[in-house]
Parts: C-alpha cells; sequence; structure tokens
C-alpha cells in the first residue's frame, strides 16, 4: 500500500529472501549440471531425452525467480511509474507454463508409448568382468537425480508462503515432479525387468497428470492474478485474510464511518486503495498517515 | 506436502522391498514375450542377411562368422537352431512380430535400421574392426586417400569409408593381387605381401539384433558374445585369410 519503496521487506523477510535466493542458485546449478550430464551420458536413449527436456524445463522457474527477484524492488522510474513488483507475477507466469507444459509432453509421450505399445529395450554393460543389466545401474543413478530435488522443493513450501511468493512456490511443484517423474522412472525400470513392458509408460502417464494438475492450477492463478484478483494465498484459491482484517481495522478507526476496500497482487506486495466515508473530516490528511501506517504494521 | 511425505517414505520402502525381492530370484531381467524360456531346450530362430564373410546361405545352408557364434551360444542353451532367409527390412518386421529370436547380418553400430534401436534391439559390440590402406609390394606408400582409386571386394560400407575420405573405391574380384592400394584388414595386408599406410578407416563395431524389449534374451546373448570376444576374432582371421 501507498507508494513502492526499496527495503520494502522487514528484515526477517529479507533474511528469508536471501534464503530463498540461495536455494534458488543451488537448483540452477544443480538442474544445469543433471541436463548436462544427461547430454552427455545418455544423449541418443529416447527415454533419456525425456528425462533432459524435463531438466530443461526445470530451468525455467529458478531462473524466472532469480530474475524477478533482480527487479523486483527497484524504485519506480518515469517509464514505470507503478515500479516493478508485477515482474514477479510474469514470472509466475513463465513457470505454471513450463510446470504445464512438463505435465502434457509427458503425458503425451507416454500415452503414445502405450498405444503403439513401444517395448522398452535395456542392454547390459560389462562391469569388473561381469554382465550387469543397465538398468540396475538407472535405479541408483534416476534415486541420486531425485534426491536434491525432494528436499530443495520442501526447502522452498515455507519460504514461499512467507514471502508470498508464488514463483517460488511453482518452482517447488516443479521439483517435485522432477522427483515424481525420476520416482516413477524407477518403478518403471523395475517393472520392465519383470517383463512388463508398459510399466514404464504407464507409471508416468499416472505422474503426468499430477503435474499437469499443478501445472494448470498455477497457471489460471498467474492468470488471475495479472487480471488483478484480489489477493489469495498463495497454494489455494481462497482469499487472504489479510483484506478482510485489513478492511476492519480501517472500519474501526473512530474517524471512519464505511470503507470500501481493493487490492490486488504485483507479485510479492498487495497495491490497492481504500475508499473511505469520514465522518470526522478535521486534520484529515495526518489521520490518512497515520490509518497508511497502521495498515503498513498490520500483521 | 506433508501427505506427499508420508507417501514418499512408505513408497520408498516399498520400492526397496521389491528390489529387495528381485534380487533373490533369479531370472532377471525377464522377456515381456518369453524368448529366452522359448529358446531354452527348444529351437533359436535365426534370421540371416547374407553379407560375407560374417553371414552366408548356400544351398540352405547357413556359414560365417556369426553363424558360428550362435551355433555355440545355442549349444550353450541346449537349442536347436533353424535359419530364416532375408532381407534387413523383412527380419526386422519378423523380429516385431516375435518370427525371429535373432538377426545376424554384420551389422554394425552404423548400419541404418538396426543400429537406431528402434525396430530391434541391439547387442552391445562384440567384435571391433578396422581396414586399414595397404599398398602393392614395390609401390611408393601414400598418407591421403583423397582422389587415390583404392580396391575393394565390392561396393559396400567399405567403400562408403573409403568415399567420405574422398577416395574412389574400385571393385575388383580379388584383392590380393590388385595393382593398386587396397582397403583390407592387417592381417590381410601382411600375408598378401603389402605394405600398410597410415590411412585407417573408421572402426567398426558389430553388433545383432534381438526383438525390442526382450531384455532377459538380450542380456543373456550380450554376456555369452562378450564371453566370445576371442573367439570372434579368431574366426574372423580364419574367414579372411
Amino acid at each position: 500500500m501507498g507508494q513502492a519503496r526499496s527495503p520494502e521487506l522487514p528484515p526477517d523477510l529479507q533474511r528469508t529472501l536471501r534464503r530463498a535466493r540461495r536455494l534458488e542458485w543451488l537448483t540452477v546449478v544443480y538442474m544445469a549440471s543433471a541436463v548436462v550430464l544427461l547430454a552427455l551420458v545418455l544423449g541418443s536413449s529416447q527415454a533419456m531425452k525425456t528425462a533432459w527436456i524435463e531438466d530443461l524445463l526445470g530451468l525455467i522457474p529458478p531462473v524466472a525467480f532469480l530474475v524477478a527477484i533482480r527487479f523486483n524492488s527497484r524504485a519506480p522510474t518515469a517509464r514505470f511509474p507503478y515500479g516493478f513488483h508485477r515482474i514477479i507475477s510474469v514470472a509466475h507466469l513463465c513457470s505454471a507454463l513450463a510446470l504445464f507444459v512438463m505435465g502434457i509432453y509427458l503425458l503425451v509421450e507416454s500415452i503414445i508409448k502405450l498405444v503403439t505399445a513401444e517395448y522398452p529395450t535395456i542392454n547390459s554393460v560389462e562391469l569388473f568382468g561381469q554382465t550387469i543389466w543397465l538398468g540396475w545401474l538407472m535405479l541408483p543413478a534416476l534415486a541420486y537425480s531425485a534426491l536434491p530435488s525432494v528436499f530443495l522443493g520442501r526447502a522452498k513450501i515455507p519460504l514461499a508462503e512467507d514471502l508470498h511468493n508464488k514463483v517460488l512456490y511453482a518452482d517447488a511443484k516443479m521439483n517435485k515432479a522432477n522427483w515424481l517423474t525420476a520416482g516413477a522412472a524407477m518403478v518403471g525400470v523395475v517393472g520392465i525387468g519383470f517383463g512388463l513392458w508398459w510399466a514404464d509408460a504407464a507409471a508416468a502417464a499416472i505422474i503426468s497428470l499430477d503435474i499437469s494438475k499443478d501445472g494448470l492450477s498455477n497457471l489460471r492463478r498467474a492468470v488471475v492474478d495479472l487480471m488483478d484478483q484480489t489477493p489469495t494465498t498463495i497454494d489455494e484459491d481462497n482469499a487472504d485474510p489479510l483484506r478482510d482484517r485489513l478492511a476492519a481495522m480501517l472500519r474501526d478507526l473512530d474517524w471512519v464511518e464505511d470503507v470500501e476496500l481493493r487490492l490486488r497482487e504485483e507479485g510479492q506486495v498487495y497495491f490497492g486503495e481504500a475508499l473511505v466515508v469520514p465522518s470526522d473530516e478535521t486534520n484529515i490528511t495526518e489521520k490518512i498517515e497515520a490509518a497508511l501506517k497502521q495498515a503498513r504494521d498490520l500483521e | 506436502m506433508d501427505g506427499y511425505a508420508f507417501a514418499r517414505w512408505r513408497d520408498l520402502c516399498l520400492l526397496l522391498a521389491l528390489i529387495a525381492l528381485v534380487s533373490a530370484s533369479c531370472t532377471f531381467p525377464r522377456d515381456p514375450r518369453g524368448t529366452l524360456e522359448g529358446v531354452q531346450n527348444a529351437t533359436m530362430r535365426v534370421g540371416i542377411v547374407d553379407n560375407d564373410p560374417w553371414t552366408r546361405m548356400e544351398d540352405g545352408r547357413a556359414s560365417g562368422i556369426e553363424v558360428e557364434l550362435l551355433k555355440d551360444f545355442a549349444r550353450e542353451l541346449g537349442a536347436d537352431m533353424t535359419f530364416v532367409p532375408g532381407t534387413t527390412p523383412e527380419l526386422l518386421e519378423a523380429a516385431k512380430e516375435a518370427e525371429v529370436d535373432v538377426i545376424v547380418g554384420g551389422f554394425t553400430s552404423t548400419s541404418p535400421g538396426v543400429s537406431e534401436g528402434k525396430e530391434a534391439g541391439v547387442t552391445g559390440t562384440y567384435l571391433t574392426t578396422r581396414f586399414v590402406v595397404g599398398v602393392p609390394p614395390d609401390r611408393s606408400a601414400i598418407d591421403d586417400p583423397s582422389g587415390r582409386k583404392i580396391a575393394v571386394e565390392r561396393i559396400d560400407t567399405t567403400a562408403a569409408m573409403l568415399k567420405e575420405e574422398g577416395a574412389v573405391p574400385v571393385p575388383v574380384g580379388d584383392l590380393s593381387t590388385a595393382d593398386m592400394p587396397i582397403a583390407a584388414y592387417e592381417w590381410q595386408l601382411k600375408e598378401w605381401g603389402f605394405e600398410p599406410t597410415s590411412i585407417e578407416l573408421p572402426e567398426e563395431q558389430h553388433v545383432m539384433a534381438v526383438p525390442l524389449g526382450e531384455n532377459g534374451w538380450l542380456v543373456e546373448l550380450e554376456r555369452f558374445l562378450r564371453s566370445q570376444r576371442a573367439e570372434a576374432k579368431a574366426l574372423l582371421r580364419e574367414e579372411t585369410s
């Protein structure tokens, strides 16, 4: 509320933001290394190509977050008189789209596999003079690629809630999508070992539904936020209780007769205007100043 | 998220239990269509594409390096052999319908149709070979193939590789008496008195093909071929000397 200002986060949230930024850098480095590694090791196999594209898509949310955070709290300029907060909503849209595309890609891919009855073939390799089925080696590799995502994703959720940052939240979902697909691939490999050729594709199809659902709900929320929907909590469509509390606080002021509040989200922060009917118009400017301060201290 | 966390640990435990179970059983991986069990103590159906010296069909009798190797494999499995001669596309189609168990035809890791692994599963390399260009006795050595006529047995992969190097492949009846540089295995050059040059053609990695997805069968064949590397090399020398 009020004019956008540079250090707009309280000190504890700034610490949270720094943590979030560190986590996202970690994610970028980890995802990029996974992309390079997969490209080097398993570039030719079709199944691994899917995994590679997923990792590439997984890079979008953290990069979007880091870019958005860089511009987010810049002071307004003549060209951008409302400041740069909305870049977070744009980043959220990008991340949500990446998540959605990944889900749909995976779904289509696995349905094609099931329909064309593509029998996955996995060779063996020679290790220490022993012939070992490559499926065995894929399991630890997949587990290794999934584990960091589990922890990264879980660490991001509380930070996203505290910061009210939906990009971070979408990225946490992307991490979840990553370890879910790796898990599905593991189930698939074991299934193939049992002679169930469809196990891989079926597991991927089930997981892709969950990812598409996350992607779609994020996509929808990103769009309605850009359409100036009233602020909502980051993971659901419930209106943020802050709005009602703010309205109640304003109404409780002894000089206020009635109030109409319009709020919208611009990324991490809320903007809006309160239209008040004053009952006592003396010293109105001071009173408004005091009310603004009180509003900002809310919570 | 907490619900997921619970599900994750439960799933992980299930998965570990599954893996332990699997490790305990001996036939792993298994075939979706049971090729390995179908061959053991029964019949191995071999699709064969004529490609001397690897595979030959003469008067209904199969021979060649890869046929010899598979004979040993069949013996190990206690299986008889039947041969299905055909072209690569025909046999790939047959493999899809599970009408042949293995296809041989001197395939390499670059053979079109086979090497992509889309129509059939491809074994790992069981033998790596390389042609060397040699000059006839009393001829000056060459070190640049471009523009030169180089003799080959017939127009095939070797000829294509020569062409890629800029040379002009010329098919001749008998390489050992050719009056120009030839592309041949090192031991052939030695035997025929040709002087090897520094021009070596790219390595060829020899493979066989099996029906898609028959992982147990594929792994068993790969294990056998790995144990026969020296044997394969000896067979090649024998065939080409």
